[in-house]
């Protein structure tokens, strides 16, 4: 939030900076090598091209970053050899690559931007039961089918390059609610209602109030479609549109000083 | 099985940590000691070094620490057990793991369940134990 403020009032600054500048360069006689008006159409294209290429190279570096800073994680967790059941239980859930780490705590993940793969710990292999792990590597499965790890970097990314679109991380919070309701769904599919809740339920449980802010919103859907409750439709709230709309203007303002001094000189 | 949850515990530790906390945890010290009782253990360590690690345990909440009137001095308690100890750094270690990188690249299985409403929490419960 911190940074977010920061990177916001950052921009509002440059574009405050701009703005003086063109207000008074007529009154201090600097305005001498602006753009002709017939230069202006050349001058907001090269304006937009740029602030777009900038973004997407930012982009697609964070992508990159948040999946080589996951690797990195992964790398560096112990792997525990696999129980004699587990490709068992693998096939029954339909997983393919499902590798053991040494964690006491009972966590699953499916990691890998372009070969996906699910990772348990030790602890969960303990504390579950079969069907209850059935119904987690079925879940999991379901976001490797997908590559959900990958899309999720690139939603994340997203949201972060647009930070100033604080309507696109809120469609990225959604998108990360509507897949986990889908592995939801096909973990039900395969191994039934109760298992999934069992899972949910001791999994949950061992998680501290504070880690999983993050997936406050996610648990209560994805515990209303288990209990077979309608979900609430969700509608993007007016503050959102505004911010939204207050950076859209940032960004047309900064574009439009980077086009006076592209077409400058 | 203690012995199990003490090997366990000083693996989770950095080398020196886990040398004082042997001592510590095995009995060596009395309930109550100064960092000079465990130099006495440990002769061969330089009193600042125990006592830089001994406040980086209390740091980590390991040992309880109080002031002792009139002088520089602090004594200190254990504040867990090896067991506990145990516990509490599997759950931080999934958690700091679920914060860092359950929201991008690595899509784990886990939800906050605490921040459901009562009626919810009850009905996951029973659904889960059919």
């Amino acid at each position: 939030m911190k940074r977010y403020c920061v990177l916001i009032g950052g921009a509002a600054l440059l574009v405050v900076a701009c703005g003086g500048w063109l207000a008074t360069c007529g009154l201090l006689g600097t305005c001498a090598s602006m753009a002709s008006p017939s230069r202006w159409p050349f001058a907001i294209a090269l304006a937009g091209g740029t602030l777009l290429g900038a973004m997407t190279i930012a982009w697609l570096t964070r992508v990159v970053w948040i999946l080589a800073q996951a690797a990195r994680a992964v790398r560096r967790m112990q792997r525990a050899p696999a129980p004699a059941a587990l490709p068992i239980w693998a096939a029954r859930a339909g997983a393919l690559r499902v590798e053991c780490v040494t964690a006491a705590a009972p966590v699953a993940f499916c990691r890998g931007g372009l070969r996906p793969s699910i990772l348990v710990s030790v602890g969960l292999v303990s504390e579950l039961s079969t069907d209850e792990l059935v119904a987690v590597l079925a879940h999991e499965q379901h976001h490797v089918r997908r590559g959900d790890p990958l899309r999720r970097a690139m939603q994340q990314a997203m949201a972060e390059v647009l930070f100033w679109l604080p309507v696109v991380h809120w469609w990225a919070d959604r998108r990360r609610e509507a897949s986990e309701l889908a592995a939801d769904r096909a973990a039900i599919h395969r191994a039934g209602r109760p298992p999934l809740a069992a899972a949910l339920w001791k999994v949950g449980s061992y998680l501290e109030t504070s880690s999983a802010a993050a997936f406050a919103g996610a648990a209560e859907l994805r515990v209303a479609q288990l209990l077979g409750d309608d979900l609430r439709r969700q509608r993007i709230p007016s503050s959102l549109w505004m911010g939204s709309a207050a950076g859209i203007l940032i960004a047309l303002n900064a574009a439009w000083c980077l086009a006076h001094l592209f077409g400058s000189g | 099985m203690a012995q199990k949850g003490l090997n366990r515990a000083l693996a989770i530790l950095g080398p020196l940590e886990a040398r004082i906390m042997r001592v510590i945890w095995s009995g060596e010290v009395g309930e109550r000691f100064v960092v000079r009782d465990i130099q006495q253990q440990m002769s061969e360590l330089a009193y600042t070094t125990i006592m830089t690690t001994v406040v980086r345990l209390a740091s980590k909440g390991l040992l309880h620490t109080r002031a002792i009137a009139q002088q520089k001095a602090h004594e200190y308690r254990v504040a867990l057990s090896p067991e506990e100890f145990v516990t509490r750094s599997s759950r931080e270690g999934a958690a700091q793991l679920v914060r860092r990188y359950g929201e991008a690249a690595l899509v784990a299985f886990a939800a906050r369940i605490d921040g459901l409403d009562p009626e919810q929490r009850k009905r996951l419960r029973e659904l889960g134990k059919q």
